[in-house]
């Protein structure tokens, strides 16, 4: 182990209020594109920062933004500390929906504490197996991850696309969708909105701390990323951890569909994973894909999220500029990033 | 099938061979010296949006064209910048830029048109019929028959071909992309060429996605790109960085997806949505087909720092 100089309490005040005018900046051009939109930028920013905490609901709403969010963050996150971009987080999420959807329609009459933990397992392990693809691809052919993964996104689009109009068709409903999963099939709600999935985003959050930062695999994987010339010549199987992480991070994906499925829809829906592929690439960059950050950066965008819907409900805003600011706000943190080791 | 049918079918594969090969020559042009700009599917987006709006608004081709060749400098600024200048990770770059581009365009839509229940349309780019050449029997309606941004397409790859091929000065370029370092001590200015070439290939990406919506489709839509730029990205490394190479490429994936639309109406057995997943699907396996005689510029991905050891 190399010797790192303690960091002490002023240089992560110091850290945080370089990111804190990062996020700021960020905000400052949302509120010029309002100008110029003629909008009331001021109003447009209380709606985004507080329409979160100004009602019970639209908590839980946050929270239901949450768990995917957090959880393909997660997915995104394994394979970063490999260097690995997994951008097919949509389409492992998709295919846990797929999994998910497939078990609860046709496993009726079962007991909840069988079907569920079932349902769940079949979600992750079809996010793996669709993440397997590039994995593979990765360890035979060397294709470049990014590529690879975003093509099996597209591919899985036209699959939901077929399921939803397939033989499982809810044929009452004008948007692509199946017929509703068995009702033991659904996860159970605490207290009177939030469901149980936010609850596995805390547990995992756990769990991968410990998995990337205080296991053998997590160091090896984070050698492999940081300097792989390196981990090679310390007998570190890279080419082999690098797709191991992909298949991970695809396991993770699926389960946030699956949850998805069984919390909140109740079947599998086209166009269900909404934009929270890009959201999770942006919280896991900034989080630095350490799952303990990622809780909250993961929360500060479901926030801003549910504030910019509210914004385009209420002032007629386009809900892209959230995802205008979002990416900005990362290429901000970078910039102070960049600035900083510079001065250094 | 008769003549006229097939004629305009074929004739569709050089139609949709121009945002391929626009994107992937962008693609190229910047990975020569050694900078992987994966913003595509974003900057297309966006200046399919720009160019719709202003050629709707104007009545102008050109100034549609321009505004989405403009709307894809602005974009290679921000790369260049933070890529080059910045040196930050030209992959989260890209992504980062893909996300906000997307928004862009998507926004510029929506806060000039709106939503509207059926969307404003353009008339398509008029065709430009060569005297004599476009009267030879099936090659003359196919080849000579074209809009004027198909056969500027086809000039811009020449031009790039010798530009970078034939020359001395493409050779210092692409030895920018094969190892800068060396370049540098030659004297050539490794951060200014960076920052040109990165500034012209996003711009030609601009350029594919306003052919998009004016050659095209004639409307906007948020799915208007559906893939077309990460696909590039895959013809890029098929075509060995090399423009004429793309050319080919691009023609590959513009038949395979007219391919698609003729199946589709005919009616095959298959359903529609595994045709709709044909081009990626065989994206996937060029992509491992290349794999083994892959070319890349040596430097491609890794910012140049003048002060940083090894290499």
């Amino acid at each position: 182990m190399t010797a790192v100089s303690k960091t002490t309490v002023k240089d992560y005040l110091k850290a945080a209020a370089y990111y804190l005018l990062a996020i700021a900046a960020a905000f400052g051009v949302a509120g010029l594109i309002l100008l110029t939109m003629h909008q009331d930028v001021l109003l447009g920013y209380k709606t985004i920062l507080t329409t979160s905490f100004s009602s019970l609901p639209n908590f839980a709403l946050t929270i239901f933004k949450f768990t995917p969010i957090y959880l393909m963050g997660l997915g995104f996150s394994i394979p970063l500390a490999s260097r690995k971009f997994n951008v097919g987080i949509e389409g492992q999420f998709l295919l846990g929906a797929v999994g998910a959807a497939a078990v609860g329609i046709t496993l009726t009459g079962m007991p909840g504490y069988i079907i569920l933990p079932l349902l769940l397992t079949v979600a992750l392990i079809m996010g793996a197996i669709w993440a397997s693809v590039p994995a593979l691809l990765l360890y035979f052919f060397r294709v470049n991850e990014i590529i690879s993964t975003i093509l099996m996104n597209f591919i899985s689009f036209y699959l939901v696309d077929l399921i939803a109009l397939g033989p499982w068709r809810d044929v009452t409903a004008g948007h692509p969708m199946t017929i509703q999963i068995s009702s033991s099939a659904r996860l159970p709600i605490i207290g009177s909105q939030i469901n149980i999935g936010s609850l596995f985003t805390i547990a995992l959050a756990v769990l991968g701390f410990f998995i990337l930062y205080r296991s053998t695999f997590g160091y090896e994987l984070r050698a492999s990323g940081s300097n792989p010339i390196a981990a090679f010549k310390f007998g570190i199987k890279t080419s082999f951890l690098a797709p191991l992480s992909l298949v991970l991070g695809g396991a993770v994906a699926g389960l946030a569909g699956g949850l998805e499925v069984s919390g909140l829809y109740f079947r599998l829906v086209e166009g269900m994973q909404s934009n929270y592929a890009n959201l999770a690439i942006i919280v896991s960059l900034m989080a630095r894909g350490n799952p303990v950050a990622l809780l909250l950066t993961s929360f500060f965008f479901s926030m801003i999220e549910i504030g910019a819907n509210a914004m385009q409900r209420t002032m007629g805003t386009p809900y892209e500029i959230a995802l205008i600011t979002e990416s900005l706000m990362m290429l901000f943190v970078m910039t102070v990033d960049a600035i900083r080791q510079k001065r250094r | 099938m008769n003549y006229a049918e097939l004629t305009s079918l074929l004739g569709y594969i050089l139609v949709l061979m121009v945002p391929y090969s626009l994107a992937s020559m962008g693609i190229m042009v910047g990975g020569r010296v050694g900078v992987f700009n994966v913003s595509t599917e974003g900057v297309m987006l966006s200046g399919a949006s720009a160019a719709f709006l202003v050629t709707y608004f104007s009545g102008s081709y050109t100034l549609g064209i321009l505004s989405g060749i403009g709307v894809g400098l602005l974009i290679g600024l921000m790369m260049t910048f933070f890529a080059n200048k910045l040196k930050i990770d030209q992959f989260i770059v890209g992504i980062l830029l893909y996300i906000f581009a997307t928004g862009f365009g998507s926004l510029l839509y929506k806060e000039i048109i709106g939503i509207t229940l059926y969307p404003p349309k353009v008339n398509l780019l008029p065709k430009i019929k060569i005297p004599l050449l476009s009267q030879i029997p099936y090659l003359g309606p196919i080849l000579f028959n074209q809009d004027a941004i198909v056969y500027i397409t086809i000039l811009i790859a020449l031009l790039l071909y010798y530009l970078l091929f034939k020359t001395s000065f493409g050779l210092k370029i692409r030895s920018i992309g094969e190892n800068p370092r060396a370049a540098d001590a030659l004297g050539i200015n490794v951060f200014l060429m960076r920052h040109i070439f990165t500034l012209i290939g996003s711009a030609l990406m601009g350029m594919a996605g306003a052919y998009l919506a004016l050659g095209f489709t004639g409307i906007y839509t948020n799915t208007i790109v559906s893939g077309r730029g990460w696909i590039s990205i895959a013809i890029t490394i098929f075509g060995r960085w090399n423009p004429l190479w793309i050319l080919v490429g691009a023609l590959l994936f513009a038949g395979v997806e007219v391919l698609v639309y003729t199946l589709q109406a005919m009616e095959v057995s298959l359903p529609y949505q595994v045709l709709m997943m044909l081009p990626f699907i065989i994206t996937l396996l060029i992509l491992i087909y290349t794999s083994r005689k892959a070319e890349m510029p040596a430097a491609l991905g890794k910012p140049y720092d003048r002060e940083s050891f090894e290499e």
